[in-house]
């Protein structure tokens, strides 16, 4: 695989579990009404 | 205290094994810092390592939570908090990850940075009040978001500026945060003191790696991250602390890299505007931009420009921040009273030190004055003044071998021109030429390189007694010849270094005075 690719790899893993990560941190923020519902 | 060790070691063997993983991860997907440009280093480093750092922060505090919900239900872990705080740093670490892919426009990144930064403000992590020594509480009201999205970016920039040699960001990274958890306990927050463990914890496991020479580079994903979560990790400590807490103690704690952001802003815009010849300053003032023009001229490059290995500089810049750190601590413990001397202090060594790295100098004056590379570096450079083309003869192999260059001028005016803004470690002059005042004015201002001189056979030196050395007539001859160069050489770093070293804990003894005046004041 070239370098290319694997860079485009890189992002698109690194994107996807950060994205993730922060959905659930965000999740975790509105379960503890830290944003809506205080 | 037992059990924040204990995570602070489970920290740092998380970032001591992930490191190499995420190394050839970078490795393999090219994600590479080649040599050349503003960079020092001089082979093509991955620079991924954040991404280590990120994840050692993230699983300890997993483990964190999981101990205190199986065994310590008392153990501070505020879960709201930590996610505020990781929302906003996996934000920055993906910013960070997309720069050290594919690069990112410098406006770009500063926008996103603020877009990060006005989530996590709008999530309730606020500068709300701040206490200003001499003026008392503040309440901020509207200004919170302002200040505090400049707090975060700011920081967070500070210490990608500071990411230029190794080891430097995450060492400071790594005493801000040692400092600031201890400030954090003595304060008694200790679900605040909790992130800067973890973070000092990482920062160290990285270190192992990050240290000269690099096995891996921070990148901007990981000087984005440790900037970033000190940042906020000090608007918590401030937020239910601001009464006693000045806002001096974390910028202080984190006083290197705002001293050198500060630093560059202000010289960068001076010399755009005492550059400008006649009347054309009113608009060069105007151009506030160029405070953000990259340059070469942070600390570090300064402190590599006197002639400091990457090493000593690091050494040096350590030792400034722990000191910065330490009066962040005793203004805490003091709880602000003796403000004003340590302040007073604190200014007089700054201005000291600004001047003894040479900020001060006029615009336009020769920005690399004196020699780099005294170590036992390879490619170092010496130059000398050939006519006859006899110096190259006798010099040239002997230099080779050391992996030297020697860069040979016909003339004294060539010489001239050769030696402006090149670094060189020996300057060879026939003693027929050293009186010329081309070689005089390049004497003058290069006090640090060694001045040989290469007589023709049979001809005297002459009036030159404190030239350093004959070059020899022959290669073997030049060839000891360089080598006591490179002693003395060597001899000449190391004296400058402990010189350096000896005034930074100079610095100390005032401020040791101080304190113990005052405790001793406290129990009278």
């Amino acid at each position: 695989m070239g370098i290319r690719a694997r860079k485009q790899l890189t992002f698109y893993v690194s994107f996807t579990v950060g994205g993730l990560l922060m959905l659930f941190f965000l999740f975790l923020l509105v379960l503890n009404g830290a944003i809506w519902g205080r | 205290m037992t059990q924040y060790m204990l995570i602070a070691v489970l920290a740092a063997t998380f970032a001591w094994c992930l490191t190499p993983w995420v190394r050839r991860v970078a490795l393999a997907s090219g994600i590479l810092d080649y040599p050349g440009g503003r960079k020092v280093h001089l082979v093509s480093t991955p620079r991924f390592g954040g991404v280590a750092i990120y994840l050692a922060f993230l699983l300890t505090a997993l483990g964190v939570y999981w101990y205190r919900e199986l065994a310590a239900p008392s153990f501070p872990f505020d879960v709201v908090q930590f996610s505020g705080l990781m929302l906003g740093g996996t934000g920055i670490l993906l910013v960070g990850i997309y720069d050290d892919l594919f690069g990112l426009r410098a406006g770009v990144k500063l926008g996103l940075e603020v877009l990060v930064a006005l989530i996590v403000a709008g999530i309730g992590i606020r500068i709300e009040t701040i206490t200003i020594p001499g003026v008392g509480l503040v309440e901020l009201g509207f200004w919170a978001i302002p200040a505090t999205v400049l707090w975060i970016v700011g920081i967070a920039n500070a210490f990608n500026l500071i990411d230029g040699i190794d080891g430097l960001s995450a060492g400071t990274a790594l005493i801000a945060s040692t400092i600031s958890f201890l400030i954090a306990i003595y304060l008694g927050r200790t679900e605040v003191a909790l992130y800067f463990v973890v973070l000092a914890g990482s920062t160290l496991g990285f270190l192992r790696y990050n240290y000269n020479p690099a096995q891996v580079f921070l990148g901007d994903s990981g000087s984005l991250f440790l900037g970033y979560t000190l940042a906020v990790a000090s608007v918590l400590g401030l937020q239910k602390s601001s009464t006693i807490v000045s806002i001096l103690v974390p910028v202080l704690a984190l006083g290197l890299p705002i001293a050198d952001v500060a630093l560059a802003v202000i010289r960068r815009y001076v010399r755009a505007v005492l550059g400008q010849k006649g009347r054309d300053w009113v608009r060069a003032s105007l151009r506030f931009w160029v405070a953000f023009e990259p340059d070469k001229e942070h600390i570090h490059h300064r402190l590599l420009g006197i002639g400091f290995s990457h090493r000593q500089a690091v050494h040096c810049l350590y030792l400034a921040g722990l000191f910065l750190g330490v009066l962040a601590y005793l203004m805490t413990a003091l709880q602000n009273r003796g403000i004003a001397v340590i302040l007073i202090y604190l200014g007089i060594v700054t201005a000291l030190g600004v001047r003894k790295l040479g900020f001060l100098r006029p615009v336009g004056a020769d920005l690399g004055r004196r020699t780099m590379s005294w170590k036992r570096l390879p490619n170092a450079t010496m130059l000398a003044l050939d006519p006859a083309g006899d110096v190259a003869r006798r010099l040239g192999e002997a230099a080779a071998d050391r992996g030297w260059s020697l860069v040979c001028a016909k003339d004294p005016r060539e010489l001239a021109e050769l030696a402006g803004g090149r670094n060189f470690v020996a300057c060879v002059v026939p003693p027929r030429y050293s009186e010329t005042p081309e070689v005089g004015a390049l004497r003058s201002s290069r006090p640090y390189a060694l001045w040989l001189a290469a007589p023709a056979e049979g001809e005297a030196i002459g009036s030159n007694g404190d030239w350093f050395d004959v070059v020899g007539t022959d290669a073997n001859a030049s060839r000891a010849m360089l080598g006591r160069v490179e002693e003395v050489a060597a001899l000449r770093n190391r004296l400058r270094y402990f010189k350096g070293l000896f005034w930074l804990t100079l610095i100390w003894i005032p401020i040791i005075v101080f304190f113990l005046i005052s405790a001793s004041f406290e129990r009278g």
